[in-house]
């Protein structure tokens, strides 16, 4: 295999070759051009929602309101969440504007269903909303027991891991009176000896923050009983690999990111967790708030 | 990211845009030629001289990399373990050098207990390993644990650890690295021996590793640069690469064997 970085015309490009085959690539640096489009760009956008973090409640009256909109407030949102009164929790992705296009059943009436990594609840009360006979919403006790580098394990203090997580859902359960029952479970302590057997699994935006991704999709198919909804990222850039089926490593940087699997890599991993029947319920893209990029989505519905 | 691309039989176009770069692409993938396929192993993975002076019938000639790594010619009194021992040629090579050695092949089971379906039975090697410590086998403790029981609190800690095509086995590379790292003592030294795809270092910027499942014979492949970073984010803060060389036994053609000393 050769290799060459090239310069040409203030492009940075590089050209490689093997007896399998040769590509030229180049590319331009979008940092003047992004810093531009951002001061430039409103804070709507898609995926975003109008709400700011002091706008998000509308200030209707009664001191009721006010000391939610502040414990609102007390709280760093994952989820955007309709609190009701022109309420929503002003989170870093807004699932509403896309949800239509995960294409999932109008209803989950008779179910049992599990939500696993939870965060603040957005799908466990979603799947609540739409009928479903029980929902058990799974997630880590505390930010100590998210899968992070050695190196920044070793640099938090005590308090910062023990840090627990939660206060979000526990604030949208109360208020939203809802009956979805909160446990703690690490998805990779999952098994039917937990809390039985599930007609629905879900586990959303979860498998690129784990450094044993495969683990989580095995425990998930052990206690799964009908199907599995599995909605996560991917990144359609390492089908230039193929037919090599490639995940980026990514080491646990940035928001925790392990691997960045490509379309076919995510496929074998629920393949080879058990799900013998694998169906495309959706692609999309949606933007974290207040970023320009989008972030390409797989919507699985996989069958034991 | 945004990404488009178009594929016309061998030849395909791509515009990629993310957050900071717009990149261009055109690239021609030929379709591979057949390639001999890999010698089988038969009794024994690895080619080398045992006990009794007679030689194995190994495909994996390793002897040449053993070579290459600066192992300690005398190990007496040190403690040793072999992660991923198969037949036993680096236990035999590292007690022969006077090291206690701790032979342990990690099972990567479920939470619920279940055991990986894996293309060869977990005791395929057993006995070509207690054939390559005849005569050693008072320093050579062998083991089959989970990888959770991998832990220091079981094993203690090594003045040399060895990880010989342990990685792409693994369910999960990142988490052996992790226990590589934590059984390895402060002043100790770590090396991982690796079959690498140099050809997955194409696109340099993406340390990727290739995904080729459970039950296929290696269920990762890797890229040189994506070892290293591995071992570095394990929490090795001296990675190097003692060498890079042709594959004895390559699985398919292109491969290089990676040498890695860690500390």
């Amino acid at each position: 295999m050769s290799f060459r970085r090239i310069r040409l015309a203030g492009l940075e490009g590089m050209a490689f070759a093997s007896r399998d085959g040769a590509a030229l690539e180049f590319a331009a640096s979008l940092g003047p051009l992004r810093r531009l489009l951002a001061r430039m760009a409103t804070k709507t956008g898609p995926g975003f929602t109008e709400a700011q973090p002091a706008a998000a409640a509308e200030a209707t009256a009664g001191d009721a309101l006010a000391a939610l909109k502040q414990r609102i407030g007390a709280i760093n949102w994952y989820h955007t969440i309709d609190l009701g009164n022109g309420l929503r929790t002003p989170g870093a992705f807004d699932h509403a504007p896309v949800l239509a296009r995960y294409n999932l059943p109008a209803s989950f009436a008779g179910q049992r269903v599990l939500d696993c990594a939870t965060f603040d609840g957005y799908w466990a009360f979603e799947f609540e909303r739409r009928g479903a006979r029980e929902v058990v919403a799974l997630d880590i006790e505390k930010v100590g027991d998210i899968d992070l580098p050695p190196r920044r394990r070793a640099a938090m203090s005590e308090a910062e891991k023990n840090h627990k997580v939660g206060a979000g859902f526990a604030l949208c359960k109360e208020v939203l009176d809802s009956k979805v029952e909160r446990k703690v479970c690490n998805l990779y302590d999952l098994s039917p000896g937990y809390a039985g057997m599930f007609d629905v699994v879900h586990l959303g935006d979860v498998l690129l923050h784990l450094a044993d991704p495969i683990l989580a999709l095995q425990n998930l198919r052990s206690v799964t009983q009908g199907y599995a909804l599995i909605s996560d990222c991917f990144w359609p850039e390492l089908d230039r690999y193929l037919p090599a089926t490639v995940a980026e490593y990514y080491g646990g940087e940035g928001e925790n990111a392990w691997w960045r699997p490509s379309e076919a890599a995510l496929f074998r991993m629920v393949h080879d967790a058990g799900f013998r029947k694998i169906e495309v319920l959706s692609r999309l893209t949606y933007s974290e708030r207040g970023y320009l990029s989008k972030m390409y989505h797989l919507v699985l519905k996989a069958t034991p | 990211m945004a990404t488009y691309s178009l594929r016309l039989g061998p030849f395909g176009a791509s515009l990629l845009l993310n957050r900071n770069r717009l990149s261009f692409g055109l690239n021609f993938a030929r379709k591979p030629a057949a390639s001999t396929p890999p010698a089988r192993a038969g009794r024994f993975l690895h080619r080398f001289t045992l006990g009794d002076g007679t030689e194995t019938d190994g495909p994996r000639d390793m002897r040449p990399a053993l070579a290459a790594l600066p192992l300690p010619e005398g190990m007496a009194g040190r403690r040793a373990i072999d992660l991923n021992p198969a037949d036993g040629f680096w236990s035999q090579a590292l007690a022969a050098r006077g090291a206690t050695v701790v032979a342990v092949t990690p099972i990567w089971s479920r939470a619920d207990g279940e055991a990986p379906a894996t293309h060869e039975p977990p005791d395929r090697w057993d006995d070509a390993f207690d054939q390559s410590v005849i005569g050693l086998a008072s320093q050579v403790r062998r083991e089959r644990v989970a990888i959770k029981d991998l832990t220091t609190e079981r094993f203690g800690r090594f003045d040399l650890a060895i990880c010989a095509g342990g990685l792409g086995r693994a369910r999960c590379p990142i988490r052996l690295m992790q226990r590589l790292r934590e059984l390895t003592a402060p002043d100790g030294t770590a090396f991982v021996v690796q079959s690498i795809a140099p050809d997955l270092g194409r696109y340099p910027s993406h340390l990727v590793a290739e995904y080729r499942g459970l039950s296929a014979p290696e269920t990762w492949v890797f890229w040189r640069d994506t070892l290293e970073r591995m071992a570095a984010d394990a929490g090795f803060d001296h990675v190097s690469v003692a060498r890079e060389m042709p594959d004895p036994a390559p699985p398919e053609p292109g491969r290089k064997l990676l040498l890695m000393r860690l500390g």
